[in-house]
């Protein structure tokens, strides 16, 4: 393979894997946390890349429009989203499993219904930002200086996670649920509360991801479906519940996708899921999973 | 008391048999005297697949339904068009065909975007002996190995498409192509299709790298960075809709049009360039075409006008386009056979002629395809429109077509040669 092919391989599937870094981290947090696999986490990413429209829409008159809607449409998703886990999740946490997945499909389908009811069918493409620069040069390729920004601000709410779970005492309360959310309550911990936070945190990161992947592709009703899809294969690679197993497991589909793609361009499509049997197979929990006792 | 409450009941129980009598009269009335309208079936994706097109493509049927009507209709009755949700798949066009023939006794169908409700449509028409008159589905083996007398296709095929696409490349200096697929049967089909007629028309040329996306992919920068690399002198692309969409402006972030021409069938679709509007590729885009709505003929403007005053400003594209011709096609046969029975108008089908804004049509009669004009057209941006348009255009008539010889072989041995 010539160098230069790599190089721009490893860049755009790096840039690539930092994009569903932040959809997947909000799926793998909300499961860490609560143990739901949440099937409507892609179309409230759905939700944000059409609210962003409307919003770039409403502040047409500021300069500034796509900073003002990247701060408020993924509040706005994470609101509603709390909402949902009120009305519709809390009165089922001590149910078996198998209820949680069917209402969350249960709401990814009406949130879906609700797109297609309010924006309607038709497919819409959303303007970026104004950057100083169109391109900048990485490992001597040329690379879109927007993709770079989604990098940037990707690896900076990736910090900004770790040091929320790491280093704050919300954190420490997070991470004590996460391991024994029983133990959690009967400390005292309020774990409805966090759970309705945490939720909504992930929703938010689904909200900001849909933002910002909003002026790089066409949207049309029910991508949503798509981009949950490549969490999924996100989280089991890393691990449920992992914040760093969703950056390792997205930066590896990212590049193994991307260089994939030049090495065996036929069956790269089928990479995703040969990732996904081998990580199941050899290590079910993932790569940075806790194993289930 | 007593008496005025059976004097109310009295009225109430009246007026319960004066509706009853209304509504019931009613329907006595339009079932003794079902030839008052012409009713066409019209199988749309309301929901599922595709769903984000389906007003794209139904309004061109509507707007050649109000032109019948305005114009006194066919055999002096209106068209109703009854539309039935496909749901985007063949299990859904099978129960919207079996509702509109049983439940609704509609027996002329048309309608349908993708090739598997297209062939759910023609397999109904051919078992149950209704009209089947595809829209939209592009597959070849509609017209070729899976013909039956009951079905009709108004759009280019796939081949058709990827000729026309091959004679574009044998008519420019380029040796080199890459292959951007979409993985699916019809993506696989044009670039089979595309290397048939490139073999015959310039051996020299030649595929120097392939990718193949599925429908859901909507990142395509590792594919971008792949035909980059590549260095060919043009791609052949197969994405259409919003994925189309998220290629081109994907394929300008990364400058892929700095150093290559892209070909996508569909790259000028009005769906696509509606969407990107003067965000489209200023340059590199080059497409099939059959509604060049740019051009500026009489009867084109006319159409162009009052399809943006049906749609409230959106400019027609091959959906609406394929929908529109289609209805005036089904409307100019019932008008020939002077009947609205199927084996009538099926045989005033067949060889029938009609001017549209892009030209005149045939139906031909061995295959049952419509032959009309294509263009290969570059896309550009121009300031009078609020959306990409087509220049340095090149017309194709029927040498794109598959001939009957061909059609005939494909018939016999299943396969294109």
């Amino acid at each position: 393979m010539d160098i230069n092919v790599l190089m721009l391989s490893i860049v755009v599937g790096f840039a690539n894997g930092m994009a569903t870094f932040l959809i997947a981290s909000g799926l793998s947090l909300t499961f860490g946390v609560m143990r739901i696999i949440n099937f409507g986490h892609g179309t409230f990413w759905e939700l944000a890349v059409y609210l962003s429209f409307s919003l770039m829409g409403l502040f047409a008159f500021s300069s500034n429009s796509f900073w003002l809607v990247l701060l408020i449409a993924p509040v706005i998703v994470a609101i509603l989203g709390g909402i949902a886990e009120v009305a519709f999740l809390r009165p089922i946490y001590l149910q078996h499993g198998l209820y949680h997945v069917l209402v969350t499909f249960g709401i990814a389908m009406i949130v879906a219904e609700l797109v297609k009811m309010t924006w309607g069918t038709n497919i819409i493409a959303i303007s970026g930002p104004r950057l100083p620069v169109k391109s900048v040069s990485v490992l001597g390729q040329n690379f879109p200086a927007y993709y770079l920004f989604v990098v940037v601000v990707s690896g900076l709410v990736g910090l900004g996670l770790w040091f929320l779970l790491v280093r704050t005492r919300l954190g420490v309360l997070v991470r004590a649920a996460i391991d024994d959310r029983d133990i959690a309550s009967a400390m005292g911990v309020g774990v409805d509360w966090m759970f309705t936070g945490m939720f909504m945190l992930g929703i938010w990161l689904a909200g900001l991801g849909g933002v910002l992947m909003g002026p790089m592709i066409g949207i049309s009703p029910g991508m949503g479906i798509s981009i949950l899809f490549n969490c999924f294969v996100v989280v089991i690679i890393g691990g449920m519940g992992s914040l760093v197993g969703s950056l390792v497991g997205s930066l590896i589909l990212g590049l193994v996708l991307s260089i994939g793609n030049v090495l065996m361009p036929t069956f790269y499509v089928l990479l995703p899921f040969m990732l996904m049997v081998v990580t199941l197979i050899a290590r079910p929990q993932g790569l940075f999973g806790a194993p289930e006792v | 008391m007593m008496k005025t409450n059976s004097r109310m009941t009295l009225i109430g129980l009246l007026a319960i048999v004066v509706w009853f009598v209304a509504v019931f009269s009613g329907s006595v009335a339009k079932a003794a005297s079902p030839e008052k309208s012409v009713r066409i079936g019209w199988l749309s994706p309301l929901s599922g697949f595709n769903a984000e097109v389906e007003r794209m493509f139904s309004d061109g049927a509507r707007l050649a339904v109000q032109e019948i009507n305005k114009a006194g209709g066919t055999l002096g009755m209106p068209i109703e068009l009854v539309n039935v949700d496909s749901k985007g798949s063949p299990q859904g066009a099978l129960e919207a065909c079996t509702d509109l023939d049983i439940r609704r006794g509609v027996k002329l169908i048309a309608g349908t975007i993708t090739a598997v409700e297209s062939s759910a449509l023609i397999d109904y028409a051919k078992d149950h002996k209704v009209l089947g008159f595809v829209a939209n589905g592009q597959d070849d083996a509609f017209t070729a190995e899976n013909f039956n007398q009951h079905s009709f296709r108004t759009p280019f095929s796939v081949y058709v498409a990827s000729k026309a696409f091959a004679m574009y490349v044998a008519s420019r200096p380029w040796t080199k192509i890459y292959i951007a697929g979409r993985d699916d049967s019809h993506g696989h089909e044009l670039v089979h299709r595309f290397w048939l007629n490139m073999r015959k028309l310039k051996p020299e040329v030649k595929s120097i790298g392939e990718s193949w996306s599925s429908l859901s992919v909507m990142d395509f920068t590792s594919v971008i960075a792949a035909i980059a690399a590549s260095k060919a002198d043009a791609c052949l692309a197969a994405h259409y809709g919003a994925r189309c969409v998220s290629f081109l402006r994907q394929a300008q972030a990364f400058g892929l049009f700095d150093k290559m021409t892209v070909m996508d069938m569909h790259g000028l679709a009005a769906d696509c360039s509606t969407a990107l509007g003067k965000q489209f590729p200023a340059r590199g885009v080059v497409a099939v075409v059959e509604c060049p709505w740019w051009v500026q003929e009489p009867a084109m403007q006319k159409f162009v006008r009052a399809h943006t005053e049906f749609t409230g400003g959106v400019y027609p594209g091959f959906l609406s386009y394929g929908a529109y011709r289609t209805i005036h096609l089904i409307a100019k046969a019932i008008e020939r056979a002077k009947a609205t029975d199927v084996d009538n108008v099926i045989r005033a089908l067949e060889g029938l002629t009609m001017d549209t804004p892009a030209g005149p049509i045939r139906v031909r009669n061995f295959d049952h395809q419509v032959i009309s004009p294509i263009w290969v057209a570059e896309g550009a941006i121009d300031p009078q429109y609020p959306i990409a348009v087509g220049i340095n255009m090149t017309k194709y008539g029927e040498e794109v077509f598959p001939t009957k010889e061909q059609v005939e072989a494909v018939r016999k041995t299943r396969k294109w040669e």
